[in-house]
């Protein structure tokens, strides 16, 4: 059947943590089928989902271990404390922990600015800020200790202030305003004071400085020394009670308002800067939104010089609504977007838009999420759809941390932290450990133990065969023995055990040489209790009586090893060759002791019949014969054999009857 | 499709390599080791290369290329690690062949891999081989045109000529066009915790096949209903995290379906859980990630769609071009 030439495009998996997809243009049906041929294409394209930048990598890392212990803190404190006090303890201490959070990102933050030297758009900084700028918000609204309603606003104003700071002038523009006589004329140091002043930036004082011509006497300069104690005069509220601070910013209002009433300048630019300073410093809505660029800058300058009294979330809703209609949101990122849907306390939006930003930001604040969710510290009952959020959150949770488990996973560096989230996942966390160790390439035997040792943390035995049957091929690969056979040990493999052994024991057959004998000696064969390895062992022991002469114990030896049957028949004519030198040994002794007893040369008659008759027609056992007649030689210090064993034979016949010969003689009694 | 699993939203940093294979003709076949460090590619040109991935230089060099059949090589697979460095291939001139790398010879020799067993038990062309999960020891299925499955058995890891054809079965009893529009593809249950079973895709439907009391290879649930040929199935991985095991298969009529898999005592029940057509050509192959949570489907308008569950529903979350005008869309 002949088909019109198609072409598709194929697709797969690299099935591993890494999620690399492998796709090519992929020819349908047999080229054998199909009438016309197209011109080969053999690309392959390989795209990569699961990648770690190296600054991530670093970060990633040292996260880790804070992870831990707010797993540990939590789990510890939850177990054993219910009541309001202790949960207050709790929240502390998860306070602190997010803290820590925030000091680590901050300090990756400074180290990537350094590279902004060398680099004058470094993306993994500012995707670093933006990560940062997140979880500093999240700290600022959920995770932060029990406040006096002033500090929201406070804390929202430094939160602009540090991650959605105004322009700064240039080097050139710094020089320029340096230079000019009457600054309040140029418009760039008008534009420029008043931002400052907006911001509450300490640097406006100075800047405003530059207008005073240094006569106390002038009324220009009595009004900007006037303007400059109502700036440092603005009351804080840091250090004072809450009541107070309302009375106290209430006064400072009136003072600027009067002050306003009262200026009147000739220089008409100077008017207009100082007036505008006091317009914003008093709170004036329209003139502060006027001036900024952003919804964001409008909420920070709003806070801080209209609503500093800002308590919960719903006046700040109140706030961010003015801010969102004087400026709307444009050409949302997802970390705007995530920024937006926490400040409007919609936590779940929030987290779902985590997820684009970076996913090591998502696992992390829901983890510590759902540890102030179990102690009611989240103002949040419901999603946005609905559900309870707690179990929302839960279930959030554990997928993020399972998405950011299975990036590390596919990291040659990082895959082994991986299992570590995976173990505080308590729904899947156990599948993903067993589907993703198996995952884990065996480079190094360092990798190898620390595979081992985490399947064996977590009782994973299966995984643990597994990964000991792939190493002990790798290594039999390889011709390490006595490492193939550990691990085949270990991965209770006996008959990978055995038909290593086997190969051990056809080599014998092969050239009469215990070449193997150092492997066999070098393993931990009590641990190991493999019959077909004992009986190596025991075979290279009974060589090692042979040439101590110990013949008796060899005797011994060889009846056990001839009895247990573990060789394959090809090696038993080995082994009947074997009681040669023993029967030598007897029939060159002066007494008329047998070596073997009757129901040893019995036994071996028994063996020696069996594969003569098995010989009449087994191709392996002839082999085996003619394999060991070009060693078993007179010149090699053995006795000539043929390929019916017809001396092994001859020998125990003469033995057997010395034995019978002993029977008949009760001088020789006692040895039998 | 777990609940939690519906407020995903994917963000991927796709960063591409690309690299030539040099096959003489198209690629049939591409295949990731149980590493993702190797790919083995087959082609019309009658030959199998792999590949090694070159961390430091972010490359892939070929570790060999030899010419593995007679005809049309239709499909490359990895062994399991626990059984060795081991491929088989499948091809239009019904052999299927085991392949074992020797390290000791040198790379692009030619002689890297060696030919293990060369099997021809098929009257027609072998369309798809897939080795069963490891915990089953070293077995591998292969689907002929002839419409008969056959299940091999390599009872020695170091002595691979030795196999014995343990089981076939026709995938169509009775039927009498052997050859279903040229199309068989098959798939394991990767499943330790479930009896031996697989998926065939043949004609317009797909059967899930499982041994009997009697150790007799049974069709225990037809998936039927497809209005063309089904193309490819694959069968989940088995993760806690989706209701498992499921797996999902697509057909000519450009969709791609997910079915969920639920088994009493006498039966499989297939639940068909959702069908795309965003292809709108048809869809040729389909595959699972290692975790079973992102499922990727390529087709004749030259795409990959990668496809994820949010909001309770399977959406795409990303398109890849073969041209490389790669769009994102997000979900």
């Amino acid at each position: 059947m002949y088909r019109i030439e198609q072409d598709s495009v194929g697709v797969t998996f690299n099935p591993t943590p890494k999620n690399d997809v492998a796709y090519y243009l992929a020819r349908k049906y047999p080229k054998e089928q199909v009438e016309e041929h197209k011109q080969a294409d053999g690309k392959i394209y390989i795209d990569s989902l699961n990648s770690i930048a190296s600054w991530q990598k670093l970060l990633y890392n040292d996260v880790h271990n804070l992870f831990i212990q707010a797993q540990q803190i939590a789990n510890n404190e939850l177990a054993t404390n219910v009541d309001a006090f202790q949960n207050s303890s709790l929240r502390s201490t998860l306070c602190q922990v997010a803290r820590e959070y925030s000091s680590i990102l901050e300090n990756h933050a400074k180290d990537l600015k350094k590279q902004l030297e060398d680099d004058a758009y470094n993306s993994d900084f500012h995707q670093m800020m933006e990560f940062f700028s997140i979880w500093e918000l999240c700290r600022i609204l959920l995770f932060s200790p029990r406040r006096k309603s002033t500090d929201l606003a406070s804390d929202l104003v430094y939160w602009v202030n540090k991650f959605i700071p105004p322009n700064e002038l240039t080097l050139e523009e710094e020089h320029h305003l340096e230079t000019v006589l009457k600054p309040q004329n140029e418009p760039l140091f008008r534009d420029h004071l008043i931002k400052l002043v907006l911001r509450g930036d300490i640097r406006a004082k100075e800047l405003l400085s530059r207008c005073l011509i240094g006569d106390e006497t002038n009324l220009s300069d009595r009004a900007i020394e006037s303007v400059l104690q109502a700036i440092s005069s603005k009351p804080q509220g840091k250090d004072i009670e809450e009541v107070d601070y309302i009375i106290k910013w209430v006064d400072w209002r009136a003072e600027c308002s009067k002050l306003q009433d009262q200026l009147k300048l000739p220089d008409k630019e100077l008017q207009f800067i100082l007036n505008a300073i006091l317009d914003i410093l008093r709170g004036d809505d329209a003139i502060i939104l006027n001036n900024c660029t952003t919804w964001a800058d409008s909420l920070g300058c709003l806070l801080l010089h209209h609503y500093p009294t800002t308590t919960d979330h719903t006046e700040l809703r109140v706030v961010l609504d003015i801010c969102f209609r004087a400026k709307p949101v444009e050409d949302e990122r997802d970390s705007e977007k995530a920024v937006i849907k926490f400040l409007c306390q919609e936590i779940d939006q929030g987290l779902i838009q985590c997820q684009n930003v970076d996913l090591w930001l998502a696992a992390h604040l829901s983890d510590i999420l759902s540890k102030f969710a179990k102690i009611d510290t989240i103002p949040q009952s419901k999603t946005s759809s609905g559900a309870p959020f707690i179990d929302w959150l839960l279930a959030f949770r554990e997928s993020c941390l399972l998405d950011y488990g299975e990036l590390l996973a596919g990291h040659s560096t990082l895959w082994s932290i991986a299992f570590d989230y995976f173990k505080y996942c308590p729904k899947y966390g156990i599948d993903y450990i067993q589907q993703l160790i198996v995952k884990i390439p065996m480079d190094t035997e360092t990798k190898i133990h620390k595979v081992l040792n985490i399947c064996k943390k977590y009782d994973l035995r299966e995984e643990s065969k597994t990964i000991c049957k792939i190493v002990a091929h790798k290594f039999l690969r390889e011709k390490r023995y006595t490492s193939s056979l550990s691990y085949f040990a270990k991965a209770n493999d006996k008959l990978q055990i055995k038909l290593i052994t086997h190969q051990f024991l056809n080599d014998v057959i092969d050239t009469g040489e215990l070449k193997y004998e150092e492997i066999i000696e070098s393993l931990p064969l009590q641990e190991i209790a493999d019959t077909s390895l004992n009986f190596l062992s025991q075979y290279c022991e009974f060589h090692h009586l042979l040439q101590e002469r110990n013949f008796e114990t060899a005797k011994s030896l060889l009846m056990n090893l001839i009895k247990s049957q573990e060789s394959p028949k090809s090696f038993w004519p080995v082994l009947l060759v074997n009681t040669l030198p023993l029967l030598r040994q007897g029939s060159e002794k002066s007494d008329a002791k047998s070596v073997f007893t009757r129901e040893e040369i019995f036994e071996i008659l028994c063996i020696l019949e069996e594969i003569t008759s098995f010989h009449k027609n087994n191709q392996e056992f002839e082999k085996s014969m003619r394999c060991i007649m070009k060693w078993h030689t007179r010149d090699n210090g053995y006795d000539e054999i043929d390929d019916k064993l017809k001396i092994v034979r001859l020998r125990l016949a003469h033995d057997s009857a010395k034995a019978f010969t002993a029977k008949r003689n009760p001088i020789y009694n006692d040895f039998f | 499709m777990s609940e939690h699993d519906c407020y995903r939203i994917l963000f991927f940093q796709m960063s591409a390599n690309i690299f030539d294979t040099g096959h003489e003709d198209l690629i049939h076949d591409v295949a990731f080791d149980f590493y993702g460090k190797r790919l083995a590619t087959c082609s019309s040109d009658q030959r199998i290369k792999v590949w090694e991935h070159n961390s430091k230089m972010n490359s892939w060099e070929t570790v060999d290329t030899w010419k593995a059949h007679d005809c049309s090589i239709l499909k490359v697979t990895w062994a399991h690690p626990e059984f060795g460095q081991v491929l088989a291939s499948c091809s239009f001139d019904r052999s299927v062949c085991i392949w074992e790398e020797q390290e000791n010879e040198p790379r692009n020799s030619g002689r890297r891999f060696v030919q293990r067993a060369r099997i021809q038990d098929s009257l027609k062309s072998v369309q798809d081989i897939e080795f069963a999960p490891n915990i089953l020891g070293l077995k591998l299925a292969a689907c002929a045109a002839d419409g008969i499955v056959r299940i091999y058995e390599f009872l020695e890891v170091t002595n691979l000529e030795d196999y014995t054809c343990m089981d076939e079965f026709e995938i169509n009893p009775g039927s009498i066009t052997k050859e279903v529009d040229g199309h068989y593809c098959i798939s394991w249950c990767p499943s330790r915790f479930n009896p031996p079973m697989m998926v065939v895709g043949c004609g317009k439907e797909a059967k899930i096949f499982r041994q009997d009391g009697q150790s007799k290879w049974q069709a225990y649930e037809v998936l039927s209903g497809h209005e063309d040929t089904v193309h490819d199935v694959s069968w989940a991985p088995t993760m806690g995290r989706l209701v498992s095991p499921h797996y999902f298969l697509f057909s000519e009529d450009q969709h791609v379906r997910i079915y969920k898999i639920t088994s009493d005592r006498t039966r499989y029940l297939a639940e068909l859980l959702c069908s795309f057509r965003d292809h709108n050509v048809e869809v040729w192959r389909v595959e699972w990630n290692v975790t079973g949570t992102i499922l990727s489907s390529s087709g004749d308008d030259g795409k990959v769609r990668l496809w994820k569950a949010a909001d309770g529903e399977w959406k795409c979350m990303s398109i890849l071009s073969y041209d490389r005008q790669s769009e994102h869309s997000e979900m």
